[in-house]
């Protein structure tokens, strides 16, 4: 078995663990009732898409110090990972909203920052396909570098500008424990899953750079 | 072994939904939730008949609107963990599809370069 494969079959049987004890383990929330269990995987999808970024970022910065290749990629497809995690959020996000506000969509500070933070994002993948091969690898480090400076912001938006509608983020750390547990493990399966993905990603995007490069030199030899 | 994943996508998608689809979700009605049923269930009895079944009928509607209500929480909790498993779906979906691809790129190409040889 390899790696990957090792580390998928980890996130798969984490996820049937989390979906136990999202469903038969935490309590149920008195005020939102069974539609607080959104929740779950709304915000562990939010905070691996932190991760996500976190990742193209320090990748970034590994490719601009060192100019090697490996780095871009993993950046890029940590980049493409984190905006699918961004379509989970922003999906789950306003089903919630219509639950709990009688809205689906509400222009709130951590609403608003996190839509800019995942339009960014999608600008990086634009930006790569625009651009010639040389400069895009530069230009798309600097633009991953600069969008996680949104990150902060997005996390820290409700208590940057008050009275938004999401709680601040210490309301996660004040659960009651079978919440916190379900929470964390949901959190640590989505966790695995993005190491799968990522895993997977690279070694296809690795094979497809070698193939375009064989390519190449084939097209150049005849 | 990309069909593979296929299948395995679709099995762990199938084997998710029979999980949250069978498995029993346990339901909680708080004594705030009660109340307000109650009350409008009230509110919209105008049976101008005996106590009884006035009660009755304020006892069915109470019971109808805890249910429409338990119905509408659960429409919601299943529509999301459903486009949350839709959208992992596929994108796993697409990154097998890719693979694929790219196996076949590799065959042409290794064929290519026999046939050069």
């Amino acid at each position: 078995m390899t790696r990957t494969q090792l580390v998928g079959v980890l996130a798969a049987i984490f996820l049937f663990v989390a979906i136990y004890f999202v469903f038969s383990f935490a309590e149920i929330e008195t005020t939102m009732l069974e539609v607080q269990k959104i929740f779950y995987f709304h915000i562990s999808s939010a905070l691996t898409l932190f991760l996500a970024f976190g990742v193209t970022c320090l990748f970034s910065i590994l490719y601009l110090i060192k100019r090697v290749d490996k780095y871009d990629t993993i950046a890029l497809v940590s980049t493409e990972i984190g905006i699918v995690f961004g379509v989970v959020v922003f999906t789950t996000g306003p089903i919630w909203a219509r639950f709990a506000w009688n809205t689906w969509w509400n222009w709130e500070p951590r609403l608003t920052s996190a839509l800019i933070l995942w339009l960014t994002y999608i600008g990086y993948l634009i930006l790569r396909s625009a651009l010639a091969e040389e400069k895009k690898r530069v230009y798309s480090a600097v633009l991953g570098i600069i969008s996680f400076l949104n990150v902060p912001i997005v996390y820290f938006s409700v208590e940057l500008w008050q009275g938004g509608l999401h709680p601040d983020t210490t309301t996660k750390m004040n659960l009651p424990p079978t919440m916190q547990i379900a929470w964390l493990i949901s959190w640590l399966a989505l966790i695995l899953l993005y190491l799968f993905l990522l895993m997977f990603r690279y070694r296809a995007e690795q094979m497809k750079l070698e193939l375009d490069t064989i390519q190449y030199q084939q097209m150049g030899e005849s | 072994m990309y069909t593979g994943l296929w299948i395995a996508v679709l099995i762990v998608f199938g084997l998710f939904f029979g999980l949250f689809i069978f498995s029993q979700i346990p339901v909680a009605i708080t004594q705030d939730e009660v109340s307000i049923a109650v009350s409008d269930a009230i509110a919209e009895t105008n049976a101008q008949v005996d106590e009884m079944e006035i009660e009755q009928l304020v006892i069915q509607k109470t019971a109808e609107k805890l249910e429409a209500r338990q119905k509408k929480r659960l429409r919601f909790l299943v529509s999301a963990y459903f486009i949350v498993w839709l959208i992992f779906s596929v994108y796993a979906l697409h990154l097998a599809k890719m693979q694929n691809q790219l196996q076949k790129r590799l065959e042409q190409l290794h064929n290519g370069l026999q046939q050069k040889e």
